[in-house]
Parts: C-alpha cells; sequence; structure tokens
C-alpha cells in the first residue's frame, strides 16, 4: 500500500528508527528531555504503542541528535542499528531474504518504512549493480548525515546475514571529510568522493550470495503482511518515477498526470524544497549515467539519446547537471 | 553543564556565604546611605563587573574540582579578593563615621591576602598537574584539548593522533604506528548490546593504556579500531608490544551485563615503522589497508 506524504503526515512509527535514535543518544551522556525539546515528541509517547511521528518531527529529531551528540560518529552509529532491525515483519521479511539480491530488492522497495527520506534507482550493467540515491524529501543540511545512515545500515545488514565481508564500492557526491576513518570504518575503504552521483555498486556475482537465515514460507508470510503496511512516498519519488517511465514531460502533462493543477504540484513540490526543473535534470543525470555505464559513447550519440538535437544546448544542459564536462565526465568516472 | 561537583562544597560555600552576609550586615548597621548625587556611575559599573567577574571565577572553581588543599586554597584566595570587591563598591553608596573607620581597613586588606593565598593555590595546582599528567601519559601526548576525547573511551580521537604525528614529524622522530581492530565487535553488539559494546570498547581500551610504555601513545581511531604511535621503535619491538597487548586482551574475560557469562575477545592488528617525515595520511592509510588484510 502506497501513500503519498506531506511533511506533518504522522507516518513514523516512534519505536522503530527514531527510539534507536533516541536510544543512541541516552547511550552517549544526552539527556532526553533535551534531546526532545522543540521537537514535538514527548517520552510518553515512546512508551506508548504504535505511537505515530511526523517526517518532519523525525527530521527535528536528527537535528538535535547531530547537534547534542558528541563525536562525528552519530550517523554511522545509528546505520549500525537499523536492519534487519526490529521493523516488525519488514525486518522479518529481510531477515528472511534467500540471498543479497533478494535482500537488496526487498530494501528497495520497502525502505521508504524505515526512513522516507531517500529515493534510489538501479541498474546492472558490465558485471556490476549500481544504485543511485538522492533526495525525496528536502532534507537540505541533514541529507548527508541520512546517507550515511542509510549507507551504514546496508553495509552492516549484508555483513550480517552474508556472514561475510561484499565487494562493495560507494560513491559520495561530497568531498572527502576530516573524519575520514569513520566512512573507512563502516563502509570498508572502497569509498570514492567529489564524484557526480551518491551511490555504491557491488558485483553481480557477490549479489549471489546466500543469506544464513533463509527461510521461503517466512519470507513468504512477512512479505504479505508487509505489503498491507503503508509505504509512505512522495510527491517528488512519484514525479522522478513517472519520468524515468515516460522520459521528459513537461510540467504541465505531469500536472496532468496526477489530476492537479500546475499550481497545485508547483505547491507540493515547493514543500520538499525542490523545483520541477531540479527533478527533470536529476532524470537526465541518471540517464546520462545509465547510457555511459552501458557502453561507452561520443557527445553527438549521447547528446541525441537525451533528446537534443543542438549540441551547444546539450552541453550547457549538461554543465548544469553535473557542473563539469561530457568528456571530462566520461574520464573521471566511466 | 555538569555541576554535580558543587555538593561537595556545600559547608564552603555556606561560610562564604555567611561572611559576606555578615558584611553586609555590619555596613548597613555602621555606615549612612550617600546622596545619590554623590556616586560615581564609571566607579560603580567598574567595581560591579569586577564583583560578578570573581564570583563567576568562584563558581567555576568550585564546579570543576574535587575537594582538596588547592582547592581549598583557590577558593578562599577568591572569597578574600570578593570580599574586598563588595566593600569596594559598597562604599560608593555608604558613608562611614569616620575617615579611620575599621571597614576602610578591612576593604584593602583580604585582597592581598587572597592573592597570596592564590598564588600558594597555583604553585600547588602546578605540581598536581605534573603528577596528573604522569597519570595521563600514554592516553595524552604534549597538548590537552578536551573537545578531542572521545566519550565512550576516553581516549583522543583520531583527530588528535593526527596532531601528534604532525608535531613528531616536525621534530623528525621516526615511529611505528600500529591498529588494532576488536574481532567480531559488531556481531557482539548484536548479540548482546550496544551498551555492553561500550563497555568492551572501554575495557580494552583500559588494557591497550595499561601495556604501552610512557612516550607511547593510543588513540581511538572509529568504532573498534585504535591507533598506537610508539615513537623512535623498530618493527621488531613494535610486535613485540602488540603481541602483548593482544595476549592481555585474549584474556580479558568480559562479562556482558545480561548474562553474565565470560566472552573472549581476540583483536587483529598491523603495524608499520615509518621514517620522520613521512605523509600522515599515507602512512594511516598503509597501516589501515595492512589490518584489512590481516582481518580477511
Amino acid at each position: 500500500m502506497k501513500s503519498l506524504i506531506q511533511p506533518d503526515h504522522k507516518v513514523i512509527a516512534a519505536h522503530h528508527l527514531p527510539a534507536s535514535l533516541i536510544d543512541l543518544a541516552v547511550s552517549r551522556g544526552v539527556s532526553i528531555d533535551k534531546l526532545l525539546r522543540g521537537t514535538g515528541i514527548f517520552k510518553e509517547d515512546l512508551a506508548g504503542s504504535n505511537h505515530l511521528i511526523s517526517s518532519q518531527q523525525f527530521l527535528q529529531l536528527i537535528t538535535r541528535a547531530k547537534q547534542l551528540i558528541p563525536g562525528h560518529d552519530a550517523s554511522f552509529l545509528l546505520g549500525q542499528r537499523i536492519l534487519p532491525g526490529n521493523f516488525g515483519y519488514l525486518s522479518q521479511a529481510l531477515s528472511s531474504a534467500q540471498n543479497c539480491a533478494d535482500f537488496l530488492t526487498l530494501l528497495g522497495r520497502f525502505k521508504t518504512q524505515i526512513s522516507p527520506f531517500l529515493g534510489c534507482d538501479s541498474h546492472t550493467g558490465q558485471g556490476y549493480l549500481t544504485v543511485y540515491f538522492y533526495d525525496i524529501y528536502g532534507c537540505k543540511e541533514l541529507y548527508q548525515f541520512i546517507l550515511n545512515y542509510s549507507f551504514t545500515a546496508l553495509h552492516a545488514g549484508l555483513k550480517y546475514l552474508a556472514q561475510k565481508r561484499l565487494p562493495i564500492e560507494y560513491y559520495f557526491t561530497q568531498q572527502r571529510p576530516k573524519q575520514i576513518q569513520e566512512y573507512e570504518q563502516n563502509l570498508g575503504l572502497k569509498i570514492n568522493f567529489s564524484q557526480p552521483f551518491d551511490m555504491f555498486k557491488i558485483p553481480l556475482s557477490a549479489l549471489q550470495q546466500p543469506c544464513f537465515c533463509y527461510s521461503p514460507l517466512t519470507r513468504q508470510y512477512a512479505l504479505q503482511q508487509t505489503n498491507k503496511q503503508v509505504t509512505p512516498t512522495t510527491i517528488v519519488a512519484q514525479v522522478q518515477r513517472l519520468l524515468n517511465r515516460y522520459g521528459p514531460l513537461t510540467l504541465e502533462e505531469t500536472a496532468q498526470h496526477f489530476k492537479m493543477s500546475v499550481a497545485t504540484l508547483k505547491r507540493k513540490l515547493k514543500q520538499h524544497n525542490t523545483r520541477y526543473q531540479n527533478l527533470l535534470d536529476n532524470y537526465y543525470r541518471l540517464r546520462v549515467a545509465q547510457l555511459l555505464s552501458e557502453q561507452p559513447q561520443t557527445t553527438e550519440a549521447l547528446a541525441k539519446q537525451l533528446g537534443y538535437s543542438d549540441l551547444a544546448n546539450f552541453r550547457r544542459a549538461f554543465k548544469r547537471w553535473f557542473k563539469t564536462t561530457p568528456s571530462e565526465l566520461r574520464l573521471a568516472f566511466f | 553543564m555538569e555541576f554535580s561537583m558543587l555538593k561537595g562544597h556545600s559547608k564552603l560555600l555556606m561560610f562564604i556565604i555567611g561572611i559576606c552576609c555578615s558584611l553586609l550586615l555590619i555596613v548597613f548597621s555602621q555606615g549612612t546611605l550617600k546622596a545619590q548625587s554623590d556616586s560615581d556611575y564609571l566607579d560603580i559599573l567598574g567595581e560591579g563587573g569586577m564583583l560578578i567577574m570573581t564570583g563567576l571565577w568562584l563558581f567555576f572553581l568550585l564546579a570543576s574540582r574535587p575537594h582538596g588543599r588547592v582547592t581549598l586554597l583557590l577558593a578562599v584566595g577568591l572569597s578574600c579578593f570578593l570580599m574586598s570587591c563588595m566593600l569596594d563598591l559598597l562604599d560608593e553608596f555608604f558613608s562611614y563615621p569616620d575617615k579611620d573607620f575599621w571597614l576602610y581597613w578591612v576593604e584593602s586588606l583580604p585582597a592581598s591576602i587572597g592573592m597570596i593565598l592564590m598564588s600558594w593555590g597555583l604553585y600547588l595546582w602546578h605540581q598536581e598537574q605534573v603528577k596528573l599528567h604522569q597519570q595521563l601519559s600514554r592516553r595524552e601526548a604534549f597538548y590537552r584539548e578536551h573537545s578531542l576525547i572521545d566519550y565512550v573511551t576516553q581516549l583522543y580521537s583520531a583527530e588528535y593522533m593526527r596532531t601528534h604525528l604532525a608535531k613528531l614529524n616536525r621534530a623528525g622522530t621516526p615511529y611505528s604506528l600500529a591498529m588494532l581492530d576488536i574481532n567480531n565487535f559488531a556481531a557482539f553488539n548484536r548479540q548482546y548490546s550496544h551498551l555492553d559494546g561500550d563497555r568492551l570498547l572501554r575495557e580494552v581500551a583500559d588494557i591497550i593504556v595499561m601495556n604501552l610504555r610512557h612516550a607511547d601513545l593510543a588513540c581511538r581511531y572509529a568504532g573498534d579500531r585504535f591507533i598506537l604511535v610508539l615513537p623512535d621503535t623498530c618493527e621488531r619491538e613494535t610486535g613485540e608490544i602488540i603481541t602483548q597487548i593482544q595476549t592481555a586482551i585474549n584474556h580479558l574475560a568480559f562479562k556482558p551485563s545480561r548474562t553474565g557469562k565470560a566472552v573472549y575477545h581476540k583483536v587483529s592488528a598491523a603495524w608499520q615503522h615509518m621514517l620522520a617525515g613521512s605523509d600522515i595520511e599515507d602512512a594511516i592509510k598503509q597501516v589501515n589497508l595492512k589490518l584489512e588484510q590481516a582481518a580477511n
């Protein structure tokens, strides 16, 4: 069951990820009253069964935790605690996945039940599965924190279920951080910074690595139950999916598809701190990545496949998407 | 902020407050209020500021130091100074019977006595610091920066290690760099609890420090990884020390809170000798890679 969420919709179970974050902060000497101040979450709510908080409240909680937890490793420590985790049926389904590929597929489908902020797209080529991550919520300065715990969760979860280290390579758009040791410790030594995408790459052969708790019946049952639960999605994710399926639609066409006025669509996107043009740009960035990773291409061929007839025009757009030229990107990345 | 230290000083605090109150009473009973036009506002501002600041110093002194001779001397000295400041401020508002009234005399004397006491206290404090520094060696090198101390293990962080290595480089000291990593730490965390994991880290950190020599330094690198620097030490000697640490940790019978049954741990290690002036990031990376191979 998919449900379109807005910042104030209460969709996140307080005893899931928020509780893990609160536990972590308390174990690092942060007072719980200070942590919850201004978030609109109350201590009593956390004890109650199935109290829901909004994604906005969760972001506020993350902001507070980031400020108050000493050291630079809060996002990684949180990531270590997430998967397979205590998310009820979803955790059960993830735990009983058949192999790493199955685990990633399930996670890709239901990840927003755990943390509704990131979207991802994937494709396979040249012996690798590549998964790209982007903000579908408008997390602004919290994006890096969220990305860090997501990658760490994935890495730690896979290592746990496969019972071995997998050769995953991580790519970050951010510059090389000062706290490089935290990244190395939690994601392994194959990490790259100042890249055009936030993504990870895993060899297709590693995906066949079996998970040690595989149980077909448990998996099937837990999956049925997970399907009945609400999987939150945002308008940003919806538009991105639409673009991936039908190509670069105009704002009007997209609004029409969602049966809303152009003004409403614009307003809804603004709630997530983004504009339609940004989503189009992201669509093109992902397309370029896909085309270039499938086979080496000339700039002309690339422009043609993306529907640009004028090369100068294409170069200008390309500069906006990647802050670099096609040939430089090819050299540095593909 | 953390003010639990203050509770231990309640008697001293009461005493100081008592003396200040009685002085106030004496001034109120003996002096006569001046006309408002006679007071100099610049003086009031300056002396009032001194009073507030001295009070603050006294407060933070008591809030941050345990009982003892040094604390007592510093506190009493500061209190004397505080009294002088208070009387100084009050005589802007009160005039006393005659020029040689004894309160004028009280006003100047405590400040100088206070200064002498504080100087004596500072000298003892210096000796105390030298002792404390000896206690802290192997956890701390040349300089102190409390924001770089790791919350869990109370060791310094990787950032501190980087500045320390830069110092060794500048001094032209060759060193051996070592890294230790607890095996299956993530699995331990999952099986028991993160609180037990934190406690294990703390105890392993203590064992590492106990097995180091005076000039060596241990820091927490990240997660369950520790980084050690052993100045002027060759690869063979480093190997011996690391083996000693590994043996010590192997024998730690750690008891998780839930079961109370001993769990034993092994640590992987890697080390390498570095020439003076080697690139720091490069050095760390080399040892890191070596450790990664050792762990697999």
